[in-house]
């Protein structure tokens, strides 16, 4: 067979030129644009109201093996650390047992949004046309599940190595218990995935990435070294690598639908929506994990709030498309004061139904009391002071026969759940951006807290229909719920959840919680449609 | 602690209780204001702390002199204006070994604005990429 | 001392903080279990670390089988449509989590492998290049094939890559989604390295074409790729149920189709016409085919045609896919045929006789590994006839 043209110039070539030869990443990415085709079927199974445009780009130029080889450099750095030096310094016994709570919660509930944005991210990938963006996408995908499993290994290394694995070891089981979870899955998972494709991609990049996981997963690890966790910052400063490649994600999907008619129309009600969805439970769930769960400070929560998320993500992201029609989230003034009193209220409430919960809490001492008066000026008058009776009652020790609960229902002081977020509130106590609203609809009561979710119901109650805590348990005894939903440690009797962390203190056990006769009730029995 | 505008203590964040509190409250400061700055976190590792001491405040002092970088125990805080861009080749040398713009990217823990790769640079910049500026390709 | 602490000061170094740490540590565990997800019941005898990471991480309630959670969700589509729901998919089972990689694969080993391949896929090319190899390739081959069908069969992976991402979203278990995420990534991986392939060529050999028209108009408009085209765009965006998604794109397209035109075209052809660089490429994505057969067979054999109480239920209807996917794979096969029209005839190697042969290689592992399994009756020498009325 004759030798090509083509052949005898390679020949050629070589003959002047033996050099190794291989192709970058970049080389092969700069035609990935071009992989698709037109096809009549070709449209999405997860509509949106916006058009994605076919030329969106992708900012970090990946193929999936060199996202593999980046990935893989990540993971021999971590995992590394933890099984060799942290291993050897005994590192997870040398964490204040504060904060070795505080990432019994913190680490799953992360876990929860990383593993629905696996979801999520399969579902944008579906509804993006440019293949740059869905290239974008994937690998968003697969890090989702890395980050799925990171923080599954923070939970096993604690319960390995730790000083309580109970909560560490059984977290997916236990986080249905409490007051937090249903909250927790509205922000961090059906937020993401129940939608218009590209109000999910608003949530989870926009809002939930570029905002709230700075906080969340960056400014936390500061919190966590000074409290003697170097595993944490080991692990989400590694998961948080891979976060920027998901806030470029969320700007591409505002980028791909700039130009869109429909943007003009929509863009800031889906961002206020999220925005708003987002700060509802990540604002007070952070404070109170920072402040109320860790010995060591390292600053009001409410400077992280606004370095991060009002500056930082208010100034660069937001303020920089105001060009483009973006505005400035209208709920801001209730998130702002969300994010200076919100947290307060919430661990008020935290506190006050601690057996529901899979980790232990701690009371506010008289030294943080101080601290949170300097940063918090009132908060001695409107919280302390109850912490105050409830330690002279003896909260703490389980012969008192005294949970703060009972203080609730004794001072009239009734607690609420907010249908849309899911996070409870107590109108006669919060000093935060809740107060009380009632409707009634497809003949049940629902509550409310606040304007932004009230309208989100109000225009579509059927996406929000989600039975509250109180609902389902109402007329059950607390011990008996508990042991059902496995709330108790390997003795069997023993719960999980504690109202101290002094490794003097009595744990409370099942009988402790019995002999309350503490049974469920549910507000909305006891409120009418327009009450206040 | 340094008295630049980008700094971590800069402004508001410098003031406590009361003080905090009047200026967070204030009417002016319930939208969101738009900032020509950029933000990146890096995660302290051998290399990344190369990179902060001997490219971006060595050699590269001058690239930006509105560049601020703080540590914050596990990381480094970098805020400027503008932007900031890390050539990998000439981290590369610096390291003496082999060190992609991939490479850099493990340990680059958040960025608050807009952040590509083109070859072997990283950039963050203020400016709206895909927007105002189209993002490009590698060329053959 | 205080408890606002200086900037940059760790718990774990500073000795008055850690002295103010170890006071309050206990002295002993507070519990002896530490094992977590003890609760999980095992795929072998103890558990694994694969399945500590991932098992229920899926939030729902026990509404769907096998989940941990109670009530509703809290946020739902508009309209009403639940974020996971029972009705994605025909198919039945007690237990959506009961699936695990039986390589064991949760992310980081899962990148690992691939991050050794793409190091080892640089050293290879490089020697490749500097030993000049590329001089032995056929230019008909080349030029013709590779460029255009081997470039064409990118898209074929592409499309097939795609069809993951509804999967991804809606599919009902932990241990799920991540393998086929893991699945549909290996796709694009595949198609991926065709291009990469490509631009190796376009690098040592002036005047190869680098770009995709050429291999993209062969895929949209030529004859040789029509039906499979055609079979790929209705698993990708024609089908709703993700379970017939992953069965007719992995047991059915992928296992005749997809075998036939990387083993039995490229991977034996290539060394016939002086080619050793496609082989290096097209063995990397036998090795995702096969782990991929290990994760699909035990979705749809262990977990689905063996439950308890839907498994004959659900081999009914993964037999009726087979019947309505079937005849339009063998049709893709049918059209394939044509490429022998393309290339020189060598006799033993690409003569009629030869390619029956690489049929029945394939349509016998098909009815071994994945008809017998759901008890599906297959004339395996009637369809092979079928593909051969292809033959120019």
């Amino acid at each position: 067979m004759a030798i090509s043209a083509a052949t005898k110039a390679a020949t050629d070539a070589l003959a002047v030129n033996h050099a190794p030869t291989s192709v970058n990443a970049q080389e092969v990415h700069r035609w990935l644009q071009s992989f698709t085709w037109d096809f009549e079927k070709n449209r999405t199974k997860y509509p949106t109201k916006y058009k994605m445009a076919n030329d969106t780009k992708e900012q970090f130029k990946l193929i999936a093996k060199e996202y593999a080889r980046m990935e893989s450099v990540k993971d021999e750095r971590q995992f590394g650390s933890l099984q060799d030096v942290l291993a050897r310094v005994d590192a997870a016994k040398r964490v204040h047992p504060k904060w070795n709570e505080t990432m019994k919660v913190v680490s799953n509930f992360l876990e929860v949004g990383e593993y629905n944005a696996i979801a999520a991210t399969g579902m944008l990938w579906d509804s993006a046309t440019a293949p740059e963006q869905k290239n974008g996408y994937l690998a968003q995908t697969l890090d989702e599940i890395r980050h799925t499993n990171q923080c599954g290994y923070v939970n096993y290394y604690f319960a390995k190595n730790g000083q309580d694995p109970a909560g560490h070891n059984d977290a997916r089981r236990t986080r249905t218990i409490g007051p937090l979870w249903k909250g927790m899955k509205r922000v961090f998972s059906d937020g993401f995935i129940s939608g218009d494709a590209v109000e999910c991609s608003i949530n989870l990049q926009l809002v939930g990435e570029a905002c709230f996981t700075n906080p969340l997963i960056v400014a936390v690890t500061e919190w966590a070294a000074a409290n003697g966790d170097e595993i944490t910052p080991t692990v989400f400063l590694s998961i948080e690598t891979d976060e920027l490649r998901h806030m470029a994600n969320g700007y591409q999907t505002v980028v791909s639908i700039a130009n869109d008619e429909a943007a003009s129309k929509y863009l800031n009600t889906d961002l206020n929506n999220a925005f708003w969805t987002q700060q509802k439970y990540f604002t007070p769930v952070l404070g109170m994990a920072f402040e109320y769960g860790s010995h060591f400070k390292v600053e009001p929560w409410v400077k992280t709030w606004n370095r991060w998320v009002y500056e930082d993500w208010g100034g660069i992201w937001i303020g920089r498309l105001g060009k483009y029609g973006v505005e400035s989230p209208a709920s801001l003034r209730d998130a702002k004061k969300d994010a200076y009193w919100a947290h307060h209220d919430l661990f008020l409430l935290a506190y006050a139904l601690w057996p529901t919960g899979f980790f232990r809490l701690t009371l506010p001492t008289a030294e943080e009391a101080e601290w949170f008066e300097a940063n918090y000026p009132g908060w001695q008058e409107n919280y302390g002071k109850i912490y105050d009776e409830w330690r002279a009652r003896g909260c703490e020790d389980p012969n008192s026969g005294f949970i703060p609960l009972m203080w609730f229902i004794e001072n009239n002081h009734p607690i609420y759940i907010d249908r849309v977020s899911q996070v409870p509130f107590c109108p006669s106590l919060c000093k935060g951006a809740s107060t009380l609203r009632v409707h009634e609809w497809n003949g049940k009561m629902h509550s409310f807290s606040d304007d932004w979710g009230e309208r989100m119901w109000l225009s579509e109650p059927e996406r929000y229909e989600c039975q509250n805590m109180f609902e389902q348990y109402e007329g059950r005894e607390l011990s008996e719920v508990i042991a059902e939903l496995h709330g108790v440690r390997s003795d069997g009797k023993t719960l999980i959840a504690q109202p101290h962390t002094s490794k003097d203190g009595k744990l409370w056990t099942l009988d402790d919680i019995k002999k309350l006769n503490c049974v469920f009730a549910d507000p909305l029995k006891s409120i009418k449609a327009g009450d206040r | 602690m340094s008295k630049s505008s980008n700094s971590y203590g800069a402004g508001i964040m410098g003031k406590t209780g009361k003080a905090f509190h009047d200026e967070y409250f204030a009417e002016e400061n319930q939208v969101v204001h738009e900032s020509n700055e950029v933000v990146l976190v890096l995660k302290k590792s051998d290399e990344i702390n190369v990179i902060v001491d001997e490219y971006l405040l060595g050699d590269h002092a001058d690239d930006n002199k509105t560049l601020v970088i703080e540590d914050r125990s596990g990381y480094w805080w970098l805020k400027a204006t503008g932007k900031i861009e890390v050539d990998c080749a000439e981290v590369a040398e610096l390291l003496g070994k082999n060190f992609s713009v991939y490479d850099f990217l493990v340990d680059v823990s958040s960025t608050i604005g807009r952040a590509y790769t083109l070859g072997d640079t990283f950039t963050i910049t203020s400016e709206l990429m895909g927007l105002d500026t189209k993002l490009k390709d590698l060329q053959s | 001392m205080g408890i606002q602490v200086e900037s940059g000061k760790r718990g774990l170094t500073d000795p008055d903080m850690a002295r103010v740490i170890a006071n309050a540590v206990p002295t002993q565990p507070l519990d002896s279990n530490n094992k977590m997800n003890y609760f999980v019941k095992p795929r072998g005898r103890r558990l694994s670390e694969y399945e500590i990471l991932c098992c229920y991480a899926q939030p729902t309630p026990d509404w769907i089988p096998g989940g941990l959670d109670w009530g509703d969700w809290t946020q739902k589509f508009h309209g009403g449509r639940p974020s996971w729901g029972n009705e994605t998919t025909e198919l039945h089972t007690t237990d959506w989590h009961k699936h695990r990689d039986p390589a064991n694969r949760w992310h980081a080993l899962y990148v690992k492998d691939k991050a050794e391949e793409w190091r080892y896929t640089d050293r290879f090319l490089k020697s490749y290049s500097a030993d000049g190899q590329v001089r032995s390739i056929d230019p008909v081959w080349r030029d013709e094939v590779l460029n255009d069908y081997l470039g064409a069969f990118c898209f074929s992976e592409y499309g097939l890559f795609n069809s993951h991402s509804s999967a991804s979203r809606d599919c009902l278990g932990d241990t799920l989604r991540m393998s086929i995420a893991m699945i549909g990534l290996d796709k694009v991986d595949n198609a991926q390295m065709i291009q990469l392939e490509r631009t190796f060529l376009a690098k040592l050999v002036p005047g190869f074409p680098e770009s995709t028209d050429e291999p993209k108009k062969e895929w949209t408009q030529g004859a040789i790729y029509k039906s499979a085209r055609e079979t790929v765009e209705d698993i990708w965006q024609a089908t709703y149920d993700w379970n017939e998604i992953l069965w007719s794109g992995h047991m059915v397209y992928d296992p005749l189709f997809g075998q036939f035109v990387r083993r039995e075209f490229f991977l034996r052809l290539s060394s016939y016409f002086g080619d050793n660089l496609t082989p290096f490429f097209i063995n990397q994505m036998q090795l995702y085919h096969s782990q991929t057969k290990g994760i699909t067979g035990d979705m749809f054999f262990h977990c689905l045609a063996d439950d308890v109480e839907f498994g004959d239920y659900n081999k009914r209807i993964l037999r009726a896919w087979n019947d309505k996917w079937l005849p339009r794979t063998v049709n893709a096969l049918k059209d394939f045929m044509g490429i022998f029209a393309k290339i020189p005839e060598i006799k033993g190697v690409t003569d009629k006789p030869a390619v029956e042969a690489a049929l029945e290689r394939v349509f016998n592992d098909w009815k071994r590994d994945y008809a017998d399994p759901i008890s599906y009756k297959v004339d395996t020498a009637a369809l092979i006839k079928t593909v051969l009325s292809g033959l120019k």
